[in-house]
């Protein structure tokens, strides 16, 4: 089973920041899909480091994580592919807060 | 040729003869003095340039208009800083952002005279704005009340360029999660992107200047930090929402109380992202602080939180700020309860 292992600091950004790409030049949307959706694509697991980094933003969190789900990825199957590492516990708890959350609004969504 | 008419020259001769005859003739001078300077006109920066104090707000808020009206109308105008003696940082922020818009839109029309106090100076120095307004810097930037301070701008989140404030606060407060300090930084410069100019209205600048700014500054063991847009401010923020048709008495609400509501919990309750995340999170990251606290002015209302006593407070002001102002203190680890020393500094949350 392949797995990748990406460190935003030292892949990305020090200073991530941002939802969107038109808000800044590390913003979430630009994390997820130049590193997230391709090495979830090659890989059967992933883990994302986010140790090094100087802060994040929630903003930034929610669409490089929660977008997943946005980006037809399951909740449950991230569950089992997706590791968080940091030694900051609230992130991990986040990033899965805002996985779940935009899973509920997908399904209410396509319920409607 | 087109012919004049006999009333038309009769006119012009008259009016000829009179330029001629009539030395002091306001028309005349207008004639013989360089049109750049017979339309400029001098603005004194107010003697105290302060917005969270209604004793000062009201002429610093007039100062801004009369220079923007001064400009819409295709004068020149010269800022006299000889005035200035007290430039507080939430006023010195707004009139920074001023300055952008000011000279963006009327570009060449805008000049300066030095300041005659040596602080005021300094600061004009430290910020940019004798070189910005084609000034020799003359002097050295070394009080106590000037070189501390740092200014940013953008109209992106770029967190790098405030990296130094996000590294010093993790290493320094007394603060249980201390990393998230960075985390409710880049949202509150996050939302000003990506919500402060959400919607177009008459009183928002061109979309060249609709930027963030910031004043930080660490000294005396406190870290105080100033967030300024020049957007559709908070109360306009939420009466403008479709979600909120249905919360019509919300028009009839005071700007006050609709920042509260943008702070607190009702927000999830009313389901709006009209701000994003950035204030609730501030002020979840200030419940955990000793003392300091948080400040956010929009429009004519306020919104503060004493850390200290964990007592809130909203304010109603007479002017309208054209804005949010977010003002933003906490205390590093030597110092828990902070007083302040002198009337500068005690500019930071009131």
């Amino acid at each position: 089973m392949s797995q990748k292992m990406i460190s935003i600091a030292h892949e990305y950004s020090e200073t991530p920041a941002g939802r969107y790409r038109e808000d800044g030049p590390f913003s979430g949307q630009r994390f997820r899909e130049e590193l997230l959706v391709p090495a979830l694509q090659q890989n059967e697991a992933v883990e994302v480091n986010l140790d090094g980094v100087v802060g994040f933003g929630s903003s930034f969190l929610e669409e490089a994580f929660g977008g997943l789900v946005r980006a037809g990825y399951r909740a449950a199957d991230l569950r089992s592919r997706l590791q968080i590492k940091t030694s900051l516990a609230t992130y991990q708890s986040r990033i899965w807060r805002y996985i779940e959350d935009a899973g509920r609004t997908a399904r209410r969504t396509a319920s409607v | 040729m087109k012919r004049l008419t006999p009333h038309r020259k009769l006119l012009l001769d008259r009016w000829s003869r009179n330029i001629q005859k009539e030395p002091g003739s306001r028309r005349k001078a207008a004639l013989k003095r360089p049109r750049k300077w017979a339309e400029a006109r001098t603005i004194p920066v107010p003697n105290t340039l302060k917005l969270t104090d209604e004793l000062f707000r009201d002429a610093s808020l007039t100062f801004l208009d009369e220079v923007t009206a001064a400009l819409a109308r295709g004068q020149r105008v010269i800022l006299d800083f000889a005035t200035a003696e007290f430039m507080h940082p939430c006023g010195t922020l707004v009139l920074l952002s001023h300055f952008d818009i000011w000279q963006h839109k009327h570009p060449g029309k805008l000049f300066a005279t030095y300041p005659k106090d040596e602080v005021v100076e300094q600061l004009m120095q430290h910020l940019g704005v004798l070189k910005r307004f084609g000034l020799e810097e003359r002097t050295s930037v070394t009080h106590d009340r000037v070189k501390y301070w740092h200014f940013h701008s953008g109209d992106e989140v770029v967190a790098g360029t405030y990296r130094d404030i996000s590294l010093s606060v993790r290493q320094s407060i007394e603060h249980p999660e201390a990393g998230l300090f960075a985390d409710c930084l880049n949202e509150a410069v996050a939302n000003t992107v990506g919500h402060a100019y959400s919607f177009e209205t008459s009183s928002l600048p061109p979309p060249g200047v609709r930027k963030w700014w910031m004043f930080s500054q660490y000294k005396d063991n406190r870290l105080f930090v100033a967030i300024y847009d020049c957007g559709v401010t908070i109360p306009e923020s939420l009466r403008q929402k479709p979600a909120l048709r249905d919360y019509t008495s919300l028009a009839a609400f005071k700007d006050s109380k609709l920042i509260r509501l943008a702070i607190k919990s009702e927000r999830t309750r009313t389901k709006l992202g009209y701000r994003g995340k950035g204030l609730p999170e501030m002020l979840e990251f200030s419940n955990s602080l000793d003392s300091g606290g948080l400040s956010i002015s929009s429009r004519r209302g306020a919104w503060v939180y004493h850390a200290v006593n964990r007592r809130e407070e909203t304010r109603e002001y007479a002017r309208t700020l054209p804005g949010t102002l977010v003002l933003w203190e906490m205390p590093f680890r030597e110092v828990r309860s902070y007083e302040p020393k002198d009337d500068f500094y005690r500019t930071r949350i009131q």
